[in-house]
């Protein structure tokens, strides 16, 4: 193994890279009307009509995603340099001050106060995991012997939260909508939410069916908001023995153009 | 003696170039890479939050959407994209770059902040080392700040806002020269336990 040159995530920066910054004055329940195509291949955030800020957004979320290895001078071993999410915070804090930005009144330190803590923690985390999600999703369905050996995938929590959303009633309903009873009996039998990657559940999770307003509509988590959920390989063997494929079978990867994610925005 | 043997149906070809196939360095490493990712990733998940029970900054649920797996020329490489995770893992030196001192959080409401971050800082120099603290609104207000400023601490302090608002003085970040962290080979699962996973996923591939 090697530990002292990191490869990056290729698919995760490449989707990044191919995101094209967008200033809006759109609210987020606007922009989720917008085409999914042209919100894949954007970076953007509700109500920031500041070019400058989503350019620096960028830069630090590629930083986040892709830290590099440099030599510092004296030193012999290099060490690894990259922006993180406080670091990035500070960063975009103290382009807003040099801009003079100043939130509307009543809106301070509110999600709608471009300077506030929860506002940039929602950007940085949503378009870090964006990246990240789109990158697994390439990679897991991209190549003909991962979708073989892999075929699945398994929703789970990778963050707690004091009020955790209902992810459990989402996946019985997004069952219902892709008509995918293997899925919604694999809850109800193991207690996963496991499905096929080629089912139509995890675009129906990320369109928020049932009437869920806080997705982002893609196919790859985070799937919604700040939702603390992500997504895992699930090998042949176990999706066979969740009833979600029969033995020797053939397994497909999921109804997507995968090129798509990294056309560059028109 | 002699022994005509005449194949009159060859089973055997068909299904050995089945198993050649099977055997590709390129499927072994789509069996083994997803399965070791996988394993970092829960081993990550199951490390828990910070030691002192601050409100988490979620580092190793983060350090496992940073994880990820490549095929290289050897074989297969796990990587983790994620600052912090190599200093955890093998320790060493951290110094300060681009100032004279690290910050080092020493308050729930100063971990996973950049003392940049709070307005209104000032240096406190104690026998036990030296310290950036915050006025508490309190004393902000015995100073005669404006209410905007006032508005701006309350909100930067977050934590326990009524005790916060009460107290003097709150101690938010220490100042180091450095600092020798020592290594945490816990912060990987055992290469025993990766090649047993490795060896596990290649056998199903083989058997599928």
């Amino acid at each position: 193994m090697i530990f002292d040159a990191p490869i990056p995530f290729r698919e995760a920066v490449k989707q990044l890279a191919a995101r094209k910054v967008m200033p809006t004055s759109l609210s987020s329940s606007e922009l989720a009307q917008l085409n999914r195509e042209v919100m894949r291949t954007s970076f953007t955030s509700a109500r920031t009509t500041l070019e400058g800020l989503l350019e620096r957004y960028k830069v630090g979320v590629e930083s986040i995603l892709n830290p590099q290895q440099v030599l510092r001078e004296g030193a012999t071993q290099t060490v690894t340099e990259g922006m993180d999410p406080a670091s990035l915070r500070a960063f975009i804090k103290g382009y807003l001050k040099e801009i003079q930005y100043r939130p509307e009144e009543g809106t301070e330190g509110t999600i709608k106060d471009l300077s506030s803590d929860a506002r940039i923690n929602l950007v940085v985390k949503t378009n870090v995991e964006l990246a990240q999600g789109a990158g697994k999703f390439v990679q897991g369905n991209a190549d003909e012997d991962v979708v073989d050996l892999w075929p699945a995938w398994e929703l789970v929590r990778y963050e707690d939260r004091d009020e955790p959303r209902d992810w459990a009633q989402r996946w019985r309903l997004a069952a219902q909508v892709a008509g995918d009873p293997k899925a919604a009996a694999c809850l109800g039998l193991s207690g996963r939410m496991c499905a096929l990657k080629s089912s139509g559940i995890w675009q129906a999770l990320g369109d928020g069916e049932g009437g869920y307003e806080d997705t982002l509509g893609n196919p790859f988590p985070p799937f919604a908001f700040n939702s603390g959920m992500w997504c895992d390989d699930v090998s042949r063997k176990e999706a066979t023995d969740l009833g979600l494929i029969e033995e020797g079978a053939e397994a497909k990867p999921a109804q997507f153009d995968l090129g798509s994610l990294f056309k560059e925005a028109a | 003696m002699s022994v005509t043997i005449e194949v009159t149906q060859d089973k055997a070809t068909p299904a050995i170039e089945k198993l050649k196939k099977r055997l590709t360095p390129q499927r072994l490493a789509s069996a083994a890479g997803p399965a070791c990712a996988r394993l970092v990733q829960r081993h990550f998940r199951g490390l828990g939050t910070n030691k002192r029970g601050w409100p988490s900054t979620h580092f190793w649920a983060r350090a496992a959407r940073a994880t990820f797996w490549s095929r290289e020329p050897e074989g297969v490489m796990v990587s983790v994209n994620q600052i912090g995770v190599r200093q955890r893992w093998l320790g060493g030196q951290i110094k300060p770059v681009n100032a004279r001192a690290l910050t080092i959080p020493v308050s729930p409401v100063a971990y996973g902040h950049r003392a940049s971050e709070f307005p209104g800082l000032f240096l406190l120099k104690t026998k036990k080392g030296a310290y950036l603290a915050q006025r508490g609104v309190e004393g902000a207000r015995a100073e005669k700040i404006s209410a905007k400023l006032r508005k701006t601490l309350i909100h930067s302090m977050g934590g326990n806002a009524n005790r916060r608002q009460r107290a003097r003085l709150n101690i938010l970040f220490k100042l180091s020269s450095g600092v020798d962290q020592a290594p945490d080979p816990n912060v990987l699962p055992a290469m025993t336990e990766l090649s047993a996973t490795a060896t596990q996923a290649i056998k199903e591939a083989i058997a599928r």
